[in-house]
């Protein structure tokens, strides 16, 4: 590819074009091969899908944005810091809506401060819960018989189910 | 009751609570499940029939015997468990069995067995606690020639010498020792120096005279050790100390310890003059500890009137703490020294000894507060 690029065009899987910095681009590796790979100069046509809702990829390209900086260049412990609180910020999403898009797509682009981030904020979301409470949250269906129920009841009595 | 609600409002809403979180893939379920304490760990595996099988990939294993009533069903227990999960997926098992009771239903063998099985199964942090009547389960030698243990933590038990002659622990990084019974203690020292990268050191209960004779321990960050058992030199380059001092004994020679910033000693005999020679051997120290034996007599004389403040006291010295502290002169003497020489002391602590009458408090509090603090911000807590 032309090293004069600066941004990307993508499209999400609902159509929509986004605009993507190289250096913020780099921190998914799909992304990244993709950079090798396809041409993306400006007479070029093909703009690249990926398989994530327009509303999911906002979010996405925003954390790659301010996470690029540091991962290019590395920097000081005052903006880890900082970086770590606007995380927390970043994370305060819909639990059934987009948390879970979240997930997916930084399973997908294989993002890993991202994926730690959302298994970690998923992970808090269920700390201190019984397990009726964590079903609660997550919209898990019980598909446990009564019967099942018992046994398990049996095999942990140390666990608060209600 | 709640379940047929839901399960009637399920087809209206359907979409709107569709269980999403199902829908990954496992190991980013297993990867959200690594983030959760053991309880909820489990909680999680009692979900739906889609959670249960991870129940089966479990990071870490702990077995704590006081949880159950009987000795018996703790050991089929852990059995079944052990042979339920993939032990290829723990790299944290814990074994926490406190059985001073009739021996007939212990079996050592089948303890053995366990622990070389999770080691088969490149366990990386081990945790066994074995409090037995007469403390004569010996360890087995697979343990202390297994390369992938980072993490090794045992009290009671026997480690017998001769399995210590092949000794491999080179990616070991944390080594605590508690209660652990060596019929030759040079073994010990064999140990020790097979740990070529160990950065944090406890050992416990543990005394003998003279002194291992040890080289290295180069990477060691933080030790809790006998000041009788490890010579001071080689724990030269910590940050973090906390030893037991026989100042008769001491080392004669202290070496520099120019990273420690945290020091905790506990005396036998209090003596000023051994407390002064440390001092001016930490440079950077910020936290001094300083716990008196509750039995401790008779104080050595404590003229704290010295020329040289030793230099981490007037410059650095953050916190001090003195504890099992009876409200002698000689006691509030170091206190009022401190107080008076620590120019950025931001906490001073001083608790009681065990033994104490209620009106411990009111001695103190008659006679501290009098003493001058010069620095600014100091704090004094009394507890």
């Amino acid at each position: 590819m032309s090293s004069s690029v600066e941004a990307i065009t993508v499209l999400s899987s609902d159509g929509d074009e986004f605009k993507i910095t190289v250096s913020a681009a780099k921190l998914s590796k799909p992304l990244n091969w993709m950079l090798e790979d396809v041409c993306f100069s400006d007479d070029c046509d093909e703009v690249p899908t990926i398989e994530v809702n327009s509303k999911t990829l906002v979010k996405v390209i925003e954390y790659c944005e301010k996470h690029a900086p540091r991962a290019n260049s590395g920097a000081s412990d005052s903006d880890a810091e900082e970086l770590k609180k606007w995380d927390i910020e970043f994370m305060k999403m819909d639990v059934k809506d987009i948390l879970f898009h979240i997930l997916m797509a930084a399973n997908y682009l294989h993002m890993e401060g991202l994926y730690d981030l959302a298994c970690q904020t998923a992970a808090d979301l269920m700390k201190g819960m019984t397990v009726s409470q964590i079903r609660k949250i997550f919209h898990i269906k019980n598909d446990f018989s009564s019967e099942e129920q018992e046994q398990l009841r049996r095999q942990h009595p140390g666990c608060s189910f209600d | 009751m709640e379940k047929s609600q839901n399960a009637n409002k399920m087809p209206r809403t359907k979409d709107e609570v569709r269980d999403r979180i199902s829908d990954l893939p496992d190991s980013l379920l297993l990867h959200i499940r690594s983030f959760l304490p053991a309880k909820e760990t489990i909680a999680t595996s009692l979900l739906s029939k889609r959670w249960r099988p991870l129940w089966f990939s479990l990071p870490t294993l702990e077995f704590r015997g006081q949880d159950f009533q009987r000795f018996t069903f703790f050991y089929q227990f852990v059995d079944k468990m052990l042979n339920l999960v993939d032990l290829k997926a723990v790299k944290k098992f814990v074994f926490d069995c406190k059985y001073y009771k009739s021996r007939e239903h212990f079996r050592p063998q089948k303890i053995s067995e366990w622990i070389n099985a999770v080691i088969i199964n490149k366990v990386e942090h081990l945790e066994l606690h074995l409090y037995l009547m007469n403390n004569d389960y010996e360890w087995p030698s697979n343990i202390f020639t297994a390369k992938s243990i980072k993490v090794l933590k045992l009290s009671g038990g026997v480690l017998m010498g001769s399995i210590l002659s092949r000794v491999n622990l080179s990616l070991l990084q944390v080594l605590h020792l508690e209660h652990v019974r060596f019929p030759d203690f040079r073994s010990l020292g064999i140990l020790l120096s097979g740990c070529v990268l160990l950065r944090d050191l406890v050992i416990k209960d543990f005394y003998v005279n003279p002194p291992l004779d040890i080289g290295g321990l180069n990477h060691l960050v933080t030790a809790e050790v006998p000041q009788t058992l490890i010579p001071l030199r080689v724990l030269s380059n910590v940050t973090f100390l906390r030893v037991d001092m026989c100042s008769s004994m001491l080392d004669p020679d202290i070496p520099m310890f120019y990273n420690l910033t945290y020091l905790e000693f506990t005396y036998y005999s209090f003596d000023w003059n051994t407390t002064l020679r440390l001092l001016q051997s930490c440079p950077k120290l910020e936290i001094l500890v300083i716990i008196l034996r509750p039995w401790d007599q008779k104080l050595k004389s404590t003229s704290t009137a010295t020329a040289n403040v030793p230099q981490c006291v007037s410059s650095n010295l953050k916190e001090f703490h003195l504890g099992n502290c009876r409200g002698r002169i000689e006691e509030l003497n170091l206190a009022r020294y401190i107080m008076k020489n620590a120019m950025v002391l931001r906490i001073i602590s001083i608790s009681k000894n065990v033994i104490s009458r209620v009106t411990w408090k009111n001695k103190i509090l008659k006679k501290i507060p009098l003493c001058p603090i010069s620095s600014v911000n100091c704090k004094l807590l009394l507890k």
